[in-house]
């Protein structure tokens, strides 16, 4: 799905659009639920190491993972 | 269908007195239907979803003086309506959607200039304040990173639209940029997805 619609957007946000004679960027905004978003976005989803779309939090602090822990905090 | 007289003299008595009271001038639009353009009643049925045969059964019961259009002229607008940049379509395996994006937002955006609905929508900073935008856009290289806050901007959104009759998954976009953006009629059917 994404393959047919991402050359347009991609082009619209790069090129911006025409309003009232005066170009403007586009700013693109997902609405939808969360297994939308991530599939749109290439995310691995909620049982990943970053669950999270909007932030880089860890899900939790394990022997391996400290210094990451450290670095990108966890939820 | 019977109308009431009684009824409709109620309403258009309503009508002056709040033109009255608002200090406008009330008019009586008997002729508001023979300045109605082929295009906006193609916009309707579409909207509306009205059948042809619908549409040309309430032509007749209003007659023949109505000023609805004949289901030729229909056909006509709605063909050349079909071949315009902002409402070609294609189909292939994937499903069906618009050719040009591009076309169908600025299309978008013309109407909303031209009608002065165009809403100007700002972001807040981390401190919650607004941010003012007062740089041009220029284009950008990529489109992996967002523009800055300074520099004026549209928001497009894009959504999902599940179910219908026949399950499909249909691609939405809409500018939030107007009064009611997720109004159907406000909306650009970008793609539909068997």
């Amino acid at each position: 799905m994404a393959a047919v619609y991402v050359p347009d957007l991609d082009t619209l946000r790069t090129g911006g659009v025409d309003v009232g004679g005066s170009r403007r960027a586009v700013r693109l905004i997902l609405i939808g639920d969360y297994a939308f978003m991530i599939s749109w976005v290439g995310h691995k989803g909620a049982s990943s190491r970053m669950p999270c779309l909007w932030c880089t939090a860890l899900r939790r602090r394990t022997q391996q993972n400290g210094l990451m822990v450290d670095k990108w905090g966890n939820i | 269908m019977e109308v009431d007289a009684g009824l409709a003299r109620a309403v258009v008595d309503d009508v002056c007195r709040r033109a009255r009271a608002s200090g406008g001038v009330a008019v009586d639009p008997n002729t508001a239907i023979d300045a109605l353009p082929v295009r906006l009643q193609s916009q309707i049925i579409v909207d509306n979803n009205i059948s042809a045969a619908t549409f040309q059964r309430f032509r007749l019961f209003m007659g023949p003086g109505c000023g609805l259009a004949s289901p030729m002229a229909l056909r006509k607008d709605l063909n050349r309506a079909a071949t315009e940049d902002r409402n070609r379509t294609a189909s292939d395996g994937a499903g069906a959607y618009l050719v040009s994006l591009r076309a169908a937002v600025e299309a978008l955006m013309f109407y909303l200039w031209r009608q002065h609905q165009f809403v100007e929508r700002v972001l807040r900073g981390a401190d919650g304040r607004e941010m003012v935008a007062t740089l041009p856009f220029d284009g950008q290289v990529s489109a992996g990173f967002s523009p800055s806050s300074a520099i004026h901007d549209v928001h497009i959104c894009l959504r999902l639209d599940n179910g219908g009759l026949l399950s499909s998954c249909k691609a939405v976009l809409t500018c939030a940029n107007q009064l009611h953006p997720s109004s159907r009629g406000s909306s650009i059917l970008h793609g539909v997805l068997p």
